[in-house]
Parts: structure tokens; sequence; C-alpha cells
């Protein structure tokens, strides 16, 4: 006789497990992020030029267009976690569809002229 | 607009009806038409005529006062139905009582010199207990009172005459008591004769009497001795005829003497009386009311019954109470100038606190009706020489100001109008100064007009704007430099135009803009330099426009709004010394944003544009509306590229 328990079992611990496996390839992923930087505002604002060459992680929110450079792409001000304010170039190569008001886990770069250029972003 | 000052100040001098005359007054409104247009040149005129002509019309009867404005002003010092002064007639009308001031230049002097006299030094304290002891000797409830108690009371009165405050007139009512007891005395013993003499007249009357019955009893007789005579009648006795003849006409002569005495003792009993009477009424009428009061109150202990009746000055009594059916008697007097004599107490107490409460001007209004009433009262004598000599210089003033605003001397009555902000601050002088400014810059914009059309080599308007500004105010100092200027302009444009490309080419636009007019003037054939002082004008005047805003800002503390409008101003000339002060003044107030604004400045300067669009942005997160940011945004954002 079956035991009418085992499917009931299985139902619950089969998403369980997957649930438990995302995490931990979540957590896996974050792992091997964490070799970047978090971008530091205020070294920048203190010494722009001093940054140039160093990539960063910026988890910020889009705040407004200020530019749309030919050839180039957007100038877009983003608001970081911490509140500060600054602009950042969003080539038009990543050819994302960017909105204002979206939070994006970005990578950036400083440049030698101090400016700070996306090279990657994800919405999130 | 001269007609408006005038009236403003006659509002104010015109509380001083008692100084003011009616002569000084018509002068005034008389004057006060002045053709002068101040605020349109072309009506005024009109419009003074016909206030002058109101003033006339609104005038009380006896032209005291200048307008309908300063009678009401003068009603809130006098009731003019009880109180008043008037000087076309020279009567004070007091509580229904009218009495002689004299004319109006008399009273004004005599003010003037109360004002400048020093106050006695002596003990007023102690004379006034004198003459308090005297009042209260003599007063009503001692009706009987002794000779002793009577002649105590007199002795006093030379005590009181020793004090300067007293005048003398303590003695001068000391004689009258004096020569009424004298005369009492020579009544008496002129009596006590007539009373001899009438008693030797009627014993010689009887002896005259008794001789003449003798002889018709010896003529009997002897006619019954002889009944032989045919002619009984030529037997007559004839000795002792002589002697009753002559005694009957002693008699008839005595007789005849006693009657001369007796209408010459009474003679001088009433030349007495109505000597005393006569001067209680001259004290009275004078205003000498303590005077008046001591000696109405001799009189009465010395004189009874029938003599309290008066006898002199009737007329002038029922001038004073004019009430029919009044029988004035010696207490009339005396009930007169005591009624005065609180008014003037109580009068004197206001002044006092007035002054004290720093009321000067309100002080010097209760001092002159005082002075109408009391002028000859020893409370007045004793009023303090320094607060004298204070309200004499208020007095001064105001009437100087009626003058000034004659000759319409507006920088001369702001003057004294000023001062009195301190030394009499509830003097009614706002709506003068208001007015007076008023007509000051009337006459200002018509010489900046007269400039202006100089500049343009319009001749006529000159004149007509000159002529303008000098109704308005004559004796403007700004006509007199723009006359200066006009005198010195051929010879001095060559200098103007030295010295403008000097501070041109020192970029002092400041001290070109101060003499903008007189620029402007010189270079009136020079287009080229013409153009540049107007644009070197416009430039100093928008940096001073936005420096007057920005200050307005900081002083809502909205010190970064203020800085914007700064740096506004700096686009414009970042040389103005004016401007580089107020900037100093508020950088350290706004550091935090400046350093990021100085910053976005440099980096845009380095062509670093990704650098300075970050500052902007960070210098916006201190001030969001900042215009300066926002434009700078604007311009490097494009840039952030290259």
């Amino acid at each position: 006789m079956k035991s009418k328990t085992t499917p009931i079992i299985a139902a619950v611990t089969i998403p369980l497990l997957s649930v438990v496996a995302a995490l931990a390839l979540l957590y896996a992923k974050k792992s091997s992020d964490d070799t970047r930087f978090v971008f530091p505002y205020a070294d920048y604002m203190s010494s722009p030029k001093s940054l140039a060459g160093n990539r960063y992680s910026l988890d910020a929110e889009l705040e407004m267009q200020l530019a749309a450079i030919p050839e180039k792409g957007r100038v877009v001000s983003v608001r970081d976690s911490r509140g500060a304010k600054f602009a950042v170039l969003i080539p038009d190569s990543l050819k994302v569809n960017a909105q204002t008001k979206q939070r994006y886990d970005m990578d950036v770069v400083v440049g030698r002229d101090g400016s700070i250029t996306v090279k990657s972003m994800k919405k999130y | 607009m001269k007609n408006a000052v005038c009236l403003a100040v006659c509002l104010s001098a015109g509380t001083l009806a008692f100084s003011q005359s009616a002569q000084w007054f018509n002068q005034g409104g008389a004057n006060g038409g002045s053709p002068a247009g101040v605020g349109n040149a072309g009506n005024a005129p009109a419009a003074g005529r016909q206030q002058s002509t109101s003033a006339s019309v609104n005038a009380p009867t006896g032209g005291f006062f200048e307008s309908a404005t300063s009678e009401r002003m003068a009603d809130r010092i006098f009731d003019t139905n009880k109180d008043s002064l008037d000087f076309e007639n020279g009567t004070l009308n007091w509580k229904g009582k009218t009495f002689n001031v004299g004319n109006s230049r008399l009273v004004r002097a005599r003010f003037e010199r109360y004002l400048s006299m020093p106050a006695t030094d002596q003990n007023f304290d102690k004379y006034k207990a004198i003459i308090d002891d005297i009042s209260a000797s003599l007063s009503a409830e001692n009706d009987r009172l002794s000779d002793a108690a009577l002649r105590a009371a007199w002795d006093r009165l030379f005590d009181a005459a020793q004090y300067d405050v007293d005048g003398g007139s303590s003695i001068t009512i000391a004689n009258l008591v004096y020569q009424s007891w004298r005369m009492r005395n020579e009544f008496k013993t002129a009596k006590r004769e007539e009373a001899e003499q009438e008693a030797a007249q009627k014993q010689a009357k009887f002896e005259a009497r008794e001789m003449a019955n003798f002889l018709e009893y010896a003529n009997d007789k002897l006619k019954r001795a002889n009944p032989s005579a045919h002619n009984k009648n030529t037997i007559v006795r004839t000795q002792g005829v002589s002697d009753l003849s002559y005694r009957t006409q002693d008699l008839t002569a005595e007789t005849a003497k006693l009657a001369a005495k007796q209408a010459a003792t009474s003679a001088v009993a009433t030349s007495t009386v109505l000597q005393f009477q006569s001067q209680i009424a001259s004290f009275l009428f004078e205003r000498k009311f303590q005077q008046a009061q001591i000696a109405s109150m001799f009189y009465r202990h010395i004189y009874r019954g029938s003599q309290q009746n008066l006898q002199v000055g009737l007329e002038q009594i029922q001038t004073l109470m004019p009430v029919s059916s009044f029988t004035p008697v010696v207490g009339t007097f005396e009930n007169i100038a005591t009624e005065a004599r609180k008014d003037v107490s109580d009068g004197m107490r206001s002044v006092e606190t007035l002054y004290n409460a720093g009321e000067r001007y309100g002080a010097l209004e209760r001092l002159m009706e005082t002075f109408a009433l009391g002028e000859f009262d020893p409370q007045l004598a004793v009023f303090p020489y320094e607060k004298r000599k204070t309200l004499h210089k208020i007095y001064r003033d105001i009437s100087a100001l009626k003058s000034l605003a004659d000759s319409r001397d507006w920088g001369a009555m702001e003057r004294i109008l000023e001062e009195f902000q301190t030394i009499a601050p509830d003097f009614p002088a706002k709506e003068a100064l208001a007015k007076i400014r008023a007509a000051e810059r009337v006459s200002d914009m018509h010489v900046m007009a007269a400039k202006q059309a100089a500049a343009l080599d319009k001749v006529e308007e000159v004149k007509k704007s000159l002529t303008a500004a000098m109704e308005a105010w004559p004796l403007n100092p700004a006509i007199q430099t723009f006359n200066s200027e006009l005198l010195g302009m051929a010879t001095g444009a060559a200098q103007y135009v030295s010295k403008f490309d000097g501070f041109v080419a020192r970029k002092n636009y400041r001290e070109i803009a101060a003499e903008a007019a007189e620029y402007a003037l010189a270079f009136r054939k020079d287009a080229a330099r013409a153009e540049q002082l107007k644009k070197i004008v416009v430039r100093v005047s928008q940096i001073d426009m936005l420096i007057a805003q920005a200050e307005e800002f900081e002083k809502q503390n909205n010190k970064y709004f203020a800085w914007d409008i700064l740096e506004q101003a700096r686009a414009i000339d970042g040389d103005d010394p004016k401007l580089a002060l107020a900037l100093a003044r508020l950088a350290p107030e706004v550091s935090d944003y400046v350093k990021l604004l100085s910053r976005a400045a440099e980096a845009e300067k380095t062509e670093s544009y990704a650098v300075a669009l970050n500052c902007y942005l960070a210098a916006q997160e201190i001030f969001p509306a900042s215009r300066q940011c926002r434009v700078g945004i604007e311009r490097v954002a494009p840039l952030y590229t290259k």
C-alpha cells in the first residue's frame, strides 16, 4: 500500500530545493562580482582625475538626461545609493533602453578627463 | 505744494495760537498763496490761489487763525465758548470773563521775555507759606477778626515783600491797609471834635437864647415902670443887645464850619474806600490775582456793611461778569481771583507733568495758556529756567518755521523739524516733513529734467525746468550746482573728456556714473563718448539694482539666492568695487556653494567639462533653484565627452 504522505513531501521538497539552489547560484555570482569596488563619490569630488582608469560598480537611479551627444551617447544624472548626484555617460554602443526613475546596477570607468562612462548596466 | 506745506506747518504752528498773532498769521496767509507749483507746475498756481481763498473764507471773525484747520487745532487748546484769546481786540476770555491782555505783539514780547528771564532762586515754598498764612488768617471763617490779629496778618505782608517773586505787591496792599487804618483814626478824631463842637454850639445857642429872654424881660419891666410915657415903644433897654448880636453871628459861623467839617470827614472816608476798591479792581483787571485776593480779604475785615458794595468799576465788572441783575460786591473780586489762581496752579502742574514726560510741545502749549491768565502769578515766576530755555527754543523754532515756510526754505525747515524729533517728539512734524520732502523731490526732478534738456541743447526746456524747480524750492542747492556747471561747461568740457578717458582706462566706471549728469553735459556734442557714457551708466545701474535685490534676499535669509543674484551682477562687471564688497561680505555665509561653483568654473576653464558638470550638479544639490547651476549644467553637459 502506497503512503499518502509521499506525494506531499515531494511537492514541498522539490520547490524548496530549487529555491536553495537558486540562492546558492546568486550568492556564488555576487561573490565573484565583489572583486569590483563601489564608486567612491567623495574621492571623486575631491580629486576626479586621480581615479582615472579605475573601474567601479555603481548602484544608482537614473534621474534625468542632461544631454544627448551624437555618436557618443547620453549624459544622464544619477543618484547613487548614498544620495550623491552626478553625471555619467551611457554610450550608444551599450544599446540599452535606459529609463529614468529606474535603478540599475552599473559597471563604470573613470576617464582621464574625469568623465564617468558606463561600461555595462543592468536593471535590478 | 507750497501752500500745502504752509498749511501743514500752520497745522502745527497754528496750535501756538497764543504766540502767533493775527498779523503774523495773516501775513502768512497772504504770502502763502504763492504761485509756486511743485506737483504740477501748471495747476499749482490755481490750487494755491484756491487754497488761499479757502483759507480766508474759513477764517473766523477777528482773523485770528489762517484756516479752519488751524482753528480746529486752536480749539483743542481753547474752548472758544469759554476760554479764548482774541488778539484782534487784545482780550482773553476766561470762563465767561473778559480780560484785556494787550495786543498780540506785546503779549508775544512779554511771553518771550518771560521765557528768557531766569527764575528767582529764592525759596518759593517759604514765600508761598507766608501767603497761605495770611490767607488763612483772613479767611471768611474768621469773620470777627480782632485788630491785633489783623495787624499780625498785615505785618506778614512785609515778610512776603522780602521775596523777589512778590514783586512788591505786598507793600502796595500793606499801604492800602495802613491808609485805611489812618483814615479810620482820623475819622474817629474828627467825629469826636465834631461832637465837642456840637456841644459847644448847643451851649452858645442856649446862652444866646437866655440873653434874649433876659432882654425881653428887662424891656417889659422898664415899660411897666414908666406908665406916663406916651409912646411906650420908645422906652427900650439897649444894654446887652450888641453882645447878643455878636453871639448870634458866632453861632451861625460855627454851625457853617461844623457842617463843612462833617462834609470833609465824610469825603475823606468815601475817598479811602474808593481808593481801596479801585486798587482791588485794578489788581483784578491786570490779572494780578494773588494781590486781588489778599487785598479783598483785608478789605472784608476793614470795611463792613454797606461798604462791601462796589462803588467803583461797576461798568468794568459788568463787562467781566456779563450777567443781568448781578449785584457786585467786593467779595466778587476775591472769588474770581481765587478761581483764577486755581486755574493757574492746575495749568503749571500740567506743564511740569508734560515736560517731565518729554512732551515739550504740549508743555509749551499749556504754558502759553497758563501765561495768558497767570502772567503775574508767582507760580509762573518760579518755573525752572532750564525748562524755560528749552521751551523758548521750541517757541523760537516754531516761529522760524512760519517765516521759513513763507520763503520756502524747505532745507532749513527740514532741519528744524528733524531736531524736533529729539527735543519735542510730540510736535506734529510728520505731515509737514512729508510735504517738504515731496517738494524737495519735485524740485530735484525739475533740475534733473533741466540737465537732460541741457544735454540735448534744448535751451527753452532748460529755462522752463529751472523755473519750475525754483518755484518748488527756490533755495535748492542743486539749482546752484547746475548753474555753476552750466557756467563752467564751456571751459570744463575738455577737462571732462580727459577725466572720462582716464576712468575708462582704469575701468573706474563708478566714478563716471557718480558724475553722469556733468559728463552728459560735457559730451552733448561728442556722440561716441555720450554712447559710451550711457552704456556705463546702464551697467552700473544694473549692478546696483542686482546688489539691492541680493541685499533684500539676504535680509530674508535666502543667502544662496542672494549669491546667485550677485553672480549675475559679476557677469556684468566682475571688477565693480561695490559688487566686490557685497560678494566678499556674503561669501563666508555660502562658502560650500561658492567653493563648488568656483571649482566648476575652474574646470570649465581647463576644459574638464565632466568635472565641471559634476560640480554644478553638486552645487545644485545645495541650492536647487540656482540659476547659475542650471545654466552651467546646460552649458557643459553637451561637452561632457570633450
